[in-house]
C-alpha cells in the first residue's frame, strides 16, 4: 500500500466525526431494515443490498475500471457490511457508512494489486476536436474513467464521491475523515489534474 | 497585499457559493479566473463519463451472491443505536421532571411469592427410618414429659420440643433403659 493510500485508509477507519450527522439522517426505511439485520434478519439485509448495490458497484467500478473486479469488490463490501452491521449506531446515513467501507475495500484492493495512482500524461488522446462533441464516444468515456482511476488517492476518492455519487461536501468529509475545506481543495486539485491528464491543460502548470 | 484565494475558496467560485470578496478577486484576477474556468469546464465533461450499466439481470445475480456469502456469516454483536439511546435518555429525563411534580402515593410493594423449592429432607423416608420405631416406643414417655403438646404424631411431637423438654425426654428414656443399653 502506498503511503498516501495507507494514510487515507487509516483516516477513514479511525475518523470519529469532524462533521456530526444526527441520527435523523438515517432514512426511516433503512432504520427498520438495519435493526432487523442487526438481529440477524437476512431478508432485511437483502433489502438493504437491493437498495444500495448499484451505488456501491458504481463506486467500485470507478476505482478499478472493469466490471469483473467491481463486482467482486461490491460483493466484498456487502459481506463486510453484514458482519459489521451490529456496530452501526446511526451516527451517519447508512449510505455514508457503506461508502466508507467501500472506499477502504477499494483502497486495499488497489494496494494489493499495486495499481498505479499517478496520472499518465502520455495516455492522452487526440482531443483536437471539442470534448463535448466526443463525449458520446465510449472511447472517451473510457479514457476519462481511466484518468480518474489514476488520480492520487485522496483526489480520486473525493472526485468519485462528489461528482459521480452526488454527495455533499459534508458527506464526503465524513467518509474520508477530512474537513470540508480539504474536500473542496482536493476536488479542485482533482479536476485540475484530470484536465491535465486529458491533455486539456494549455498552461502546463 | 495581493493574495490569491485558496483552492477551497476557488471551488466555491466554481460551485457558485463563494463570498463577495472572493468573487470580486476572481473577477479582477486573470490567473484565478483561468483556473476556475478550467475546473468548471472539466467538471462539466467529466461528470458525463458514466459507468457502463450492467445488464438488468446482473443485479439479481449480485444479490444472490451476497445472500450466499451472508449465509455463512453472522452479524457482529448489536450495540444500541443512537436513536434508541436518545429515546431512552428522553424517557429518563421525562421521569426526572415528572415524578417530583406528580408525587403520586408510593404503591405498597407487592410481596413476591415464595420460591417453590424442590422437595428435600434431611431425614430418610419414613419407611427406611429405623429411629421412628424407637420414638414410637418412647411416645408415652414424651407425652408424659410434655403434657402441653398436642402432637399429631411422634415425629412432629419430638421435633417441637424445646431444649429443656428434649433434655427431660432424654432423661426419661435413659431411666427406662436396661443396664448396658444406650440411646
Amino acid at each position: 500500500m502506498t503511503a498516501e493510500a495507507s494514510a487515507l485508509s487509516i483516516s477513514v477507519l479511525g475518523h470519529e466525526g469532524a462533521v456530526r450527522v444526527s441520527p435523523s439522517h438515517v432514512r426511516a426505511d433503512d432504520r427498520a431494515d438495519i435493526e432487523a439485520a442487526q438481529s440477524g434478519d437476512r431478508q432485511a439485509f437483502d433489502r438493504l443490498v437491493e437498495r444500495y448495490q448499484r451505488d456501491v458497484y458504481r463506486l467500485c467500478y470507478r476505482y478499478v475500471n472493469n466490471h469483473h473486479d467491481a463486482s467482486d469488490l461490491a460483493q466484498e463490501v456487502f459481506l463486510k457490511a453484514y458482519k459489521a452491521v451490529g456496530r452501526f449506531r446511526g451516527e451517519s446515513a447508512f449510505s455514508t457508512w457503506l461508502y466508507r467501507i467501500a472506499v477502504n475495500t477499494c483502497l486495499n484492493f488497489r494496494a494489493v494489486r499495486k495499481l498505479p495512482s499517478e496520472p499518465l500524461e502520455h495516455d492522452v488522446a487526440d482531443l483536437s476536436r471539442g470534448v463535448a462533441d466526443r463525449l458520446e464516444e465510449d472511447e472517451l468515456s473510457d479514457q476519462i474513467r481511466e484518468a480518474v482511476s489514476r488520480l492520487p488517492e485522496k483526489q480520486r476518492a473525493t472526485l468519485i464521491l462528489k461528482i459521480y455519487h452526488d454527495l455533499t461536501h459534508e458527506e464526503v468529509a465524513r467518509i474520508l475523515g477530512s474537513s470540508v475545506g480539504t474536500v473542496k481543495a482536493n476536488l479542485f486539485h482533482a479536476l485540475a489534474n484530470l484536465r491535465k491528464a486529458m491533455g486539456r491543460d494549455k498552461t502546463g502548470d | 497585499m495581493w493574495t490569491h484565494p485558496g483552492d477551497a475558496a476557488l471551488m466555491d467560485v466554481v460551485e457558485g457559493t463563494a463570498s463577495d470578496r472572493v468573487r470580486g478577486h476572481v473577477a479582477g484576477c486573470a490567473e484565478c479566473r483561468r483556473r476556475t474556468d478550467d475546473v468548471r469546464d472539466t467538471l462539466a465533461w467529466s461528470a458525463r463519463a458514466a459507468v457502463p450499466e450492467p445488464v438488468p439481470a446482473y443485479w439479481d445475480v449480485l444479490r444472490r451472491r451476497i445472500a450466499v456469502g451472508v449465509g455463512d456469516e453472522r452479524p457482529s454483536r448489536r450495540v444500541a443505536p443512537l436513536w434508541t439511546a436518545a429515546a431512552l435518555a428522553t424517557a429518563a429525563a421525562t421521569l426526572v421532571v415528572v415524578l417530583p411534580v406528580t408525587r403520586a402515593p408510593r404503591p405498597v410493594p407487592s410481596v413476591a411469592p415464595a420460591a417453590v423449592l424442590p422437595a428435600w429432607s434431611a431425614l430418610p423416608p419414613a419407611d427406611d427410618d429405623a429411629g421412628l420405631a424407637i420414638l414410637e416406643h418412647a411416645a408415652p414417655t414424651a407425652v408424659a414429659v410434655t403434657p402441653s403438646l398436642e402432637c399429631a404424631d411422634v415425629a412432629e411431637c419430638v421435633a417441637s420440643l424445646s431444649d429443656d423438654e428434649s433434655e427431660a425426654l432424654a432423661d426419661a428414656l435413659r431411666a427406662q433403659l436396661r443396664p448396658g443399653q444406650t440411646l
